[in-house]
């Protein structure tokens, strides 16, 4: 008996539900035959396949989209060397011992936790790529922001990396100098169409990068628009007074360190104001925090903003080794937003975690984890981390299809 | 007394009719709603039942579709449940989710009439099911398992091959 045949149009509503955390098994269906690789690297499919899992994130879940396709870890190089050598424990201590000496320049490093390899000719077993000399500060709308990490002999810069279309656009040297800015400046990359984009498939398009420094009284800023290829002046912003905080969509989230303070940067109007965290009952379990570990930030595209740290469990007076990660949700109500306690109740960590987006991670004795604040879907990213400090994993949220890495001259240009 | 429950017969292309609630397949289908609408202002007022043709599903594939519309559509589990619970996070079970589980666990064939049914009888929550189903089946298979799959004929050269394999290496 010959297999059945497949209406041409039930191919679509077949290839449209692969799964997007899987990238390569929709480049492997783009070469079954010429059709269905005209089918999958087509714009209309493209906008469909993101559209139809972007939807169904709304009832949460395994399928929540877009997917994490990889982290990137930003580590000295010595230690990055200790993780690609197979060495007994006697090694890596020596190794170890010897990279804390040396300070070598930070290496920004894309390990991929899906089938996912950025640059259309990567090779599948060839996974890492890595940034001498630089750091991942930020990654949003598919982009990655880089930086020279400060130890670098190369000065210090700005750099702005796709790594689905694989292409790497210098940011020109900003005006102000860095003595300018003080040590704690950050920041972050978003796309530049802020009212009508859902940031699913803005891949090529037009860029900002902002850069902020919160310091006791005044607020630096500063904003680099890709379209016209130039910084705006340094504005020096009044601090606001801290404001309960509204949350709208379009915002740039930035921690505070140390000052229990949101600062919160509006791309749409550019208005820049702070939101006050230290809600009592927030702060005290704040103070249960687990010494060294990190307050981080959590965003999602829908404008949602969280905080969550590691805090000794509430109910165990027995020990200190007994660690909970607390997640708590910025929730609007009639006098602004408030911070509710949603604590996932998963005890014995014992990492810091990091983000700044709906995953979570947490360095462990046995590795990386992340874990998907919308679903508490929990995997494994790496066998041994070795990340120099809380805010070193920077996650790398996007779709990728066939041909939205395609540069014209690849494969999928031959049908 | 009779039976307020109005049903409804339909029948395969190979002739077998099947009985099922109205209320309960016109819910489902849309395309059998359409049917029994067109139907009712000559029927209004009569007892006689409705016997409508299903030419383009089989009795095999008739009696899988009805069994899951009843499943889903009379059931009072399902009453206040959201509907895309296909969706749900591992672990949070829905009473219909292991039901589903096993009504797609079968050959290809039968999976892909179950598709084509779903799609001419416009169910849209089959028609999600199955499609989902089938490209769980195929998003682990190679190139050609798939082509095997559904008798496609590779249609590149072996240039235009050899060329998309180097382009694309990571993917395998």
């Amino acid at each position: 008996m010959p297999p059945p045949e497949l209406m041409d149009e039930l191919v679509e509503e077949i290839l449209v539900r692969f799964p997007p955390g899987d990238p390569a098994s929709l480049v492997r269906a783009a070469l079954v035959c010429k059709p269905w690789c005209r089918l999958v690297s087509g714009a209309a499919f493209r906008r469909r396949f993101r559209e139809f899992h972007h939807l169904h994130r709304a009832g949460g879940g395994a399928a929540a989209a877009p997917p994490l396709l990889g982290v990137l870890y930003n580590s000295t190089t010595k230690q990055q060397q200790v993780r690609e050598d197979d060495d007994t424990d006697e090694d890596q201590g020596r190794i170890s011992k010897r990279a804390r000496i040396l300070r070598e320049p930070t290496t920004a490093c894309f390990v991929p936790t899906t089938s996912f390899r950025p640059g259309p000719t990567a090779h599948a077993a060839n996974s890492r790529r890595c940034y001498y000399g630089w750091r991942a500060i930020d990654a949003r709308h598919g982009r990655v922001l880089l930086r020279r990490s400060d130890r670098s002999p190369y000065g210090h810069g700005l750099s702005v990396w796709d790594p689905v279309t694989d292409e790497q656009q210098q940011v020109p040297k900003p005006k102000f100098s860095k003595t300018m800015l003080g040590y704690h400046w950050t920041a972050a990359v978003a796309c530049a169409a802020t009212d009508d984009c859902d940031h699913l498939d803005c891949h090529r398009g037009p860029f900002l990068v902002v850069v902020m420094d919160v310091q006791s009284y005044v607020i630096y800023r500063c904003v680099y628009s890709s379209q016209a290829a130039a910084w705006s002046d340094l504005d020096v912003l009044k601090r606001p007074e801290p404001t309960p905080g509204v949350l709208v969509g379009s915002t740039l989230y930035f921690l505070v360190h140390c000052k229990d303070e949101v600062v919160e940067y509006d791309l749409a109007t550019q208005e820049v104001s702070t939101i006050d965290i230290r809600s009592s009952e927030f702060h005290g379990r704040l103070l249960q925090r687990r010494r060294g570990a990190g307050l981080v930030l959590l965003t999602d595209d829908d404008g949602g903003l969280g905080l969550g740290f590691v805090a000794i469990a509430n109910n165990n007076n027995n020990t200190d080794h007994q660690y909970q990660l607390e997640l708590w949700s910025m929730v609007n109500g009639s006098d602004g937003a408030a911070l509710i306690n949603n604590s996932l109740r998963v005890n014995g960590f014992g990492g810091g975690a990091t983000a700044n987006s709906r995953f979570l991670f947490m360095r462990t004795t046995d590795g990386l984890y992340s874990i998907d604040i919308n679903s508490s879907h929990v995997s494994k990213v790496a066998n041994n981390y070795c990340g120099d400090d809380d805010d070193s994993v920077v996650p790398y949220i996007s779709f990728c299809t066939p041909n939205s890495s395609a540069s014209g001259n690849t494969a999928m240009s031959i049908v | 007394m009779a039976s307020e429950k109005k049903v409804v017969f339909l029948r395969s292309s190979d002739g077998e009719a099947f009985e099922v609630s109205e209320e309960v397949i016109s819910a489902a289908s849309v395309t059998i709603k359409g049917m029994i609408d067109e139907e009712s202002p000559s029927r209004a007022d009569t007892a006689a039942t409705t016997t409508l043709a299903i030419p383009n599903v089989t009795a095999a594939t008739l009696s899988r579709v009805l069994h899951y519309v009843n499943k889903h559509f009379d059931a009072a589990a399902v009453v206040g449940r959201p509907d895309d619970y296909i969706f749900c996070a591992p672990g949070d079970e829905h009473p219909l989710a292991r039901f589903d589980d096993d009504f797609v666990d079968v050959d290809n064939d039968t999976l892909i009439d179950l598709v084509h049914a779903a799609e001419y009888l416009h169910i849209k929550k089959l028609f999600d099911l199955t499609c989902k189903a089938v490209a769980d089946k195929l998003k682990g298979r190679t190139i050609d398992q798939i082509r095997e799959t559904f008798g496609i004929v590779n249609d590149y050269t072996v240039e235009e091959e050899v060329e998309v394999y180097r382009e694309n290496s990571w993917a395998f």
